[in-house]
């Protein structure tokens, strides 16, 4: 602990000297009005007083008549002496008993002061004790206030209660709601995967298919090619066969069932060409080697084999129509030769 | 505006009961605190101050307003009744006389400097935030004016203690008075 200047500690010290002395007083003052203490015994005091004017009066009566009335076989000097000095005594009894008067009247006035005094504090007592129940009444009502205040604040509170409960409650069911969706959309997501994954597949399957279908189309050709190549131009005969092939095959019949089923124009546009020349074919006078030739040169200038492998790549999904462009296409070429 | 002590005195010449009643009301407390502060008991002083005003009444012929005011003529009338029972009631040394009497030194209505009154404020917000102990022996010392020793006794403890508690007690009051500005 730092040791503090000396000025500062005697103005310090002054200071609390001057609270000290004034807090003492005010304490007293205080104490004075909380408690009063008992009255100094005035009415004993009063009492006194007509005692001792009565005893002096008496002295003084008893005085005179001993002058006035008593036969002392005394000489007139001793007995002036004796008479003088019964005044005297009388004199200082009656001074004794003002004296007593006195003592007592200055005894009485400060009991008066003190009971004055006595007196302000009561009424300062009932004075403090009616603003103590103004203020007890005034902290009543306000308590009441507060208790009403507090009720509802409670009641507010139970209803928040009730509130936050359900809250909790649909928050709960909103969770549970978002796990289903969320499993669902898991779910989705999976068959959306899975159907993702089977187009695919199905598409791996359709190229593959293409693929074998141009093969098989590339192998027939060639097949063809080699074995009606060398017979050179065909004859009534061959053309006959010809057209008994496209009789049994029953292209025209199945035509009219295959049409229905196709939904890519130029495939239909194919098919329809296609369909037109195995007419003609059908209706081909086979010894008539005019009409043969003019056929032969249609079939040609058509170029229908590089369309019909396009075709077959674009209608993968339909192999009965592509089958049916292929037969037909093989019979047609027989004929083209004819040229 | 109340009557001065004087106007008061020369109404009591007069035989004026109401004005030694004020005059009474004006000095009694004064006169209790001193008479507490010098070591009475409680059961004692309102007897004393009795005995004082009495002598006051009895007295008040031999008083001159031309030589000095009302309050110290009074105090010396409080000091003879009280010396008279400290002798009879062999008084000891608990008490602190001097400051005993400065209750009945100090004017009525001192009208100190506003700064003053600003620094007593203080010194109460200091001493209220003092720790009860120490603020209890502040009190003890300068409110019921005893000396360390009396404080000893009053709290059963070494009279070294005391004042090495008041001596913590008087740096921590300088200590909070500086830091509230009263003080530079």
């Amino acid at each position: 602990m730092k040791d503090e200047n000396h000025p500062g500690r005697e103005r310090l010290e002054r200071l609390l000297r001057q609270w000290g002395a004034e807090e003492a007083v005010r304490q007293e003052q205080g104490a004075a009005q909380r408690l009063p203490p008992p009255l100094p015994v005035p009415a004993a005091a009063w009492r006194w007083v007509p005692l001792a004017a009565g005893f002096a009066l008496f002295a003084v009566g008893v005085g005179f008549l001993l002058v006035a009335k008593a036969e002392v076989p005394k000489s007139g000097a001793l007995y002036m002496a004796q008479a003088t000095q019964e005044v005297a005594d009388a004199k200082a009894l009656l001074a004794e008993a003002q004296r007593l008067l006195d003592e007592q009247r200055t005894a009485a006035a400060v009991s008066a002061a003190r009971a004055d005094e006595l007196q302000q504090a009561l009424e300062s007592g009932k004075t403090a004790a009616a603003k103590t129940n103004e203020r007890i009444a005034d902290l009543a009502a306000r308590l009441a206030e507060k208790q009403t205040a507090l009720d509802e604040a409670a009641a507010g509170l139970k209803d928040r209660d009730a509130q936050l409960a359900q809250l909790k409650t649909d928050l709960a069911a909103a969770r549970g709601q978002i796990v289903k969706l969320r499993t669902g959309l898991d779910a989705g997501s999976a068959a959306v995967r899975r159907a993702e994954e089977s187009a695919a597949a199905a598409q791996r399957n359709a190229d593959n298919r293409i693929k074998a279908v141009e093969v098989q189309q590339a192998m027939m050709m060639n097949l063809l090619a080699r074995v009606m190549a060398p017979g050179g131009t065909p004859g009534e005969a061959d053309v006959r066969a010809i057209q008994a092939a496209a009789r049994d095959s029953g292209l025209l019949g199945r035509a009219a069932t295959l049409r229905d089923r196709i939904s890519n124009d130029s495939v239909r546009r194919l098919f329809d060409t296609q369909e037109v020349l195995l007419m003609r074919l059908m209706l081909l006078d086979a010894g008539d080697k005019g009409e043969l030739r003019a056929l032969a040169e249609v079939v040609r200038s058509m170029n229908l084999g590089p369309q019909i492998a396009e075709v077959l790549r674009a209608s993968a999904d339909n192999p009965e129509v592509g089958a049916w462009l292929i037969e037909s296409q093989v019979l047609l070429m027989g004929i083209q030769r004819a040229g | 505006m109340e009557p001065g002590d004087s106007e008061l005195v020369e109404r009591c010449r007069a035989g004026d009961r109401a004005a030694f009643g004020l005059l009474y009301a004006a000095h009694a407390g004064r006169v209790r605190a001193y008479l507490q502060r010098s070591g009475f008991a409680a059961a004692d002083v309102d007897d004393l101050v009795q005995e004082t005003f009495t002598r006051v009444l009895r007295s008040l012929h031999t008083f001159d307003p031309a030589r000095g005011e009302f309050r110290p003529w009074l105090a010396t009338v409080a000091h003879n009744v009280a010396r008279r029972h400290w002798r009879r009631g062999a008084q000891d040394d608990n008490f602190d006389p001097e400051l005993a009497g400065e209750v009945l030194a100090a004017r009525d209505n001192p009208a100190p400097a506003s700064e003053t009154r600003e620094e007593v404020r203080a010194l109460v917000e200091c001493i209220e935030a003092l720790l009860p102990d120490l603020a209890r022996l502040v009190r003890l010392r300068y409110v019921e004016a005893r000396t360390t020793r009396g404080i000893a006794a009053a709290l059963d403890l070494a009279e070294a203690t005391v004042r090495l508690r008041l001596g913590k007690a008087m740096y921590l009051l300088q200590r909070c008075l500086r830091s509230k500005g009263v003080w530079e």
